[in-house]
């Protein structure tokens, strides 16, 4: 059982198998695609589906037949010519005509699974059907290739995984119908070249369309007409431009991989200096993720500011190819330089302080400048050109095991075994600039003999032995870090002021003394008046009131008054 | 070489096609299928969609013109005649192949 399509050709009404309908509806939309530019298209195509109507009528005559089968429809397809055959031109005359039932289709080529074809789910014969291979094969081959490529980099489960989003959302190519939606036409160069003139020849008769004049007619149509073609032109000359530039870019980055860098960091040295391979894999993969997309976004905005269609199939099947590619080249490269950050390491230096004539020693930090700032920012790295500058320290004071001050500095670093990652943090370097007991900390640390970023991370602990002091200037704020202290006061707190190391940790000289004072006179207030002072406020608990009630008394207020 | 030669003969018949058309509406009135079918028994033409572009174009020249006749076998029928621009055009098509092919006979003949 079939189902069939009623239409209706030049007036009359046929009956037709539905995969005659689609080789004829396509078939016709190719003529009116090829006549659309000439004058009198409708007459053309009017003429044509008359005499298909005649061709069928003498076919089914004989047998008294009612429905078109797609045997007819492929027959009358035949007699009337291919596409080919209609033009002038006659390079394209000897091609031998094709018995291919589907040769009439090329337009709407949709992505289905093909049960008649599978391994597993047939997605990609499918997909191979879409993007016009003729065999699976190859794409399985390449398939079975890139699974065992992400093996190796412990990423396959996202091919995995892919594979069974596809299965789940991709329909099945059930009826006929979907099937040759499915298979299309092979894709050949020919195709491609006509398939674009089409679209071509549509875009220009838009293009000079008179929609307008015939709505407001006369002179004012005439004007807007002419404005809107003048902004359209002007458009043209944009999206050229833009699409000129963006063509420059691509080129330039192509052309220029060695030199290239972005925001002026050159990816490759900066992941890896050694393996630049996979750096480099990682740069493209990084490259073809993000430009594509941008492409495709540019290329369909600028359809809509145009207002054409173009659907090249052979283009967006190897975008998304190239695309995929990215994916696979980023996930690789990625897992090799995140196995590059796998183990971490730390080691120590010491930095001694000599001649400090005074008991207290003033700490200030060399706060980065706004032009440190240019670059990429990798959390607290900049990176500009080859130049990376780490801003990545913090700073802490505990106590002394002995009777000198010294900076300690605690660097780590992260590398592919503990071995790398220990030499990458001994190659760390900072030192204190010291004048008298003035000392500031320089805002960044390098790291010798590598530009490679290892996530260097620096700590600077001063250790001070007990009775010393010590000032933290202000500008000492961004980098102090949970700092011990006898009060607990926190870090934004604990600038601008002098501490002293005791036995109970760091105290704040002036709110030592303000304590000890705090606790005598509020011992002395309590024996007089049962009153306490916080901060200054004094706060009186009274049971002597002449209601016999029970009273809090703040700064002479009543705020509590029960019985 | 088999497959030039198919090319100069196809494009032979293509450049006499529109003089043939003409010829056969002026012996008489005639629709679509009558010009294919006379066409197609003097082996010129090749597949039957040329024809329909050619005749419109000629339309659209006002070489010809064109009347629906009611038909006893279906649907009312396009009937072409030729008009009188037309046969103007067809007499100077005409003088040009005759020159034409006394041309081709003198070199070929010589």
């Amino acid at each position: 059982m079939n189902k069939t399509i009623n239409i209706n050709l030049a007036k009359q009404l046929f009956h037709v198998d539905e995969d005659a309908y689609v080789v004829l509806k396509s078939y016709t939309q190719e003529l009116r695609n090829r006549f659309v530019s000439e004058q009198g298209a409708d007459d053309i195509m009017f003429d044509v589906e008359a005499r298909m109507a005649e061709l069928f009528t003498l076919k089914m005559k004989p047998t008294n037949e009612q429905v078109v089968s797609l045997e007819y429809a492929n027959e009358v397809i035949m007699q009337l010519g291919n596409m080919d055959e209609y033009e002038d031109a006659p390079k394209e005359k000897i091609k031998s005509s094709t018995t291919d039932n589907y040769a009439a289709i090329d337009r709407g080529r949709v992505f289905f699974r093909d049960p008649t074809n599978k391994i597993a789910g047939g997605v990609l014969s499918g997909a191979a059907h879409y993007f016009g291979f003729k065999e699976a094969l190859w794409l399985r081959l390449g398939v079975a290739a890139a699974f065992i490529l992400a093996w190796q980099a412990d990423v396959a489960f996202l091919i995995g995984a892919t594979y069974i989003l596809l299965w789940v959302i991709l329909p099945e190519a059930f009826t006929t119908l979907d099937r040759m939606r499915m298979k299309g036409n092979p894709l050949t160069v020919d195709e491609i070249e006509k398939n674009f003139k089409n679209e071509y020849e549509d875009l220009t008769k838009r293009m000079n369309s008179t929609l307008i004049t015939q709505r407001f007619g006369g002179l004012a149509g005439q004007l807007i007409n002419g404005l809107l073609w003048a902004l359209l032109s002007i458009f043209k000359v944009i999206g050229f431009i833009l699409a000129g530039i963006v063509l420059a870019v691509l080129i330039s980055l192509f052309f220029g991989l060695n030199k290239l860098s972005f925001a002026g960091l050159n990816m490759a040295d900066f992941f890896d200096a050694n393996q630049s391979f996979w750096g480099y894999v990682t740069y493209w993969g990084l490259l073809l993720v993000i430009t594509i997309p941008m492409l495709a976004l540019l290329f369909s905005i600028s359809k809509t500011v145009f207002q054409f269609k173009f659907e090249n199939r052979y283009l967006t099947a190897s975008s998304v190819v190239v695309w995929i590619v990215g994916v696979v080249f980023l996930l690789l490269g990625g897992s090799q330089i995140s196995a590059q950050f796998d183990e971490k390491a730390k080691t120590n230096s010491r930095q001694a302080i000599y001649n400090a004539n005074s008991d207290t020693l003033y700490i200030g930090y060399d706060k980065p400048k706004d032009e440190n700032f240019i670059g990429l920012q990798f959390g607290k790295t900049t990176i500009y050109g080859s130049t990376i500058l780490y801003r990545n320290i913090d700073f802490d004071i505990q106590p002394s095991p002995n009777d000198s001050a010294y900076f300690l500095f605690k660097k780590s670093a992260r590398g592919k075994d503990y071995q790398s990652a220990f030499n990458q943090a001994t190659e760390i370097e900072y030192s204190i600039l010291q004048n008298d007991s003035l000392f500031t900390m320089p805002a960044f640390f390098t790291v010798t003999n590598a530009k490679k970023y290892r996530a260097q991370k620096l700590s600077v602990v001063l250790h001070l032995p007990i009775g010393k002091s010590v000032y933290l200037n202000n500008n000492i704020t961004p980098i102090i870090n949970d700092i011990n202290n006898s009060s607990n006061t926190f870090d934004d707190d604990m600038v601008g002021k002098y501490w002293t190391m005791t036995p109970n940790g760091l105290t704040n000289k002036i709110e030592e003394s303000k304590s000890i004072q705090a606790y005598k006179s509020s011992d002395k207030s309590k024996k007089n008046d049962n009153s306490i002072e916080i901060n200054g406020n004094r706060i009186k608990l009274s049971n002597q009131n002449n209601n016999g009630k029970n009273l809090v008394i703040l700064n002479g207020d009543t705020i509590i008054n029960s019985k | 070489m088999e497959i030039k030669n198919n090319e100069l003969n196809i494009q032979m018949k293509k450049g006499v096609l529109e003089y043939c058309i003409l010829a056969i509406i002026a012996r008489q009135e005639a629709y679509a299928t009558d010009i294919l079918n006379e066409l197609k028994e003097a082996n010129l033409l090749v597949v039957e969609g040329t024809l329909y572009p050619l005749l419109t174009r000629l339309k659209n020249n006002e070489w010809l013109t064109y009347q629906w006749i009611e038909s006893n076998s279906g649907p009312p029928r396009k009937y072409f005649t030729i008009t009188k621009q037309g046969k103007t055009i067809l007499k100077e098509q005409k003088n040009a192949w005759n020159e034409l092919v006394n041309l081709v006979q003198k070199i070929t003949q010589s």
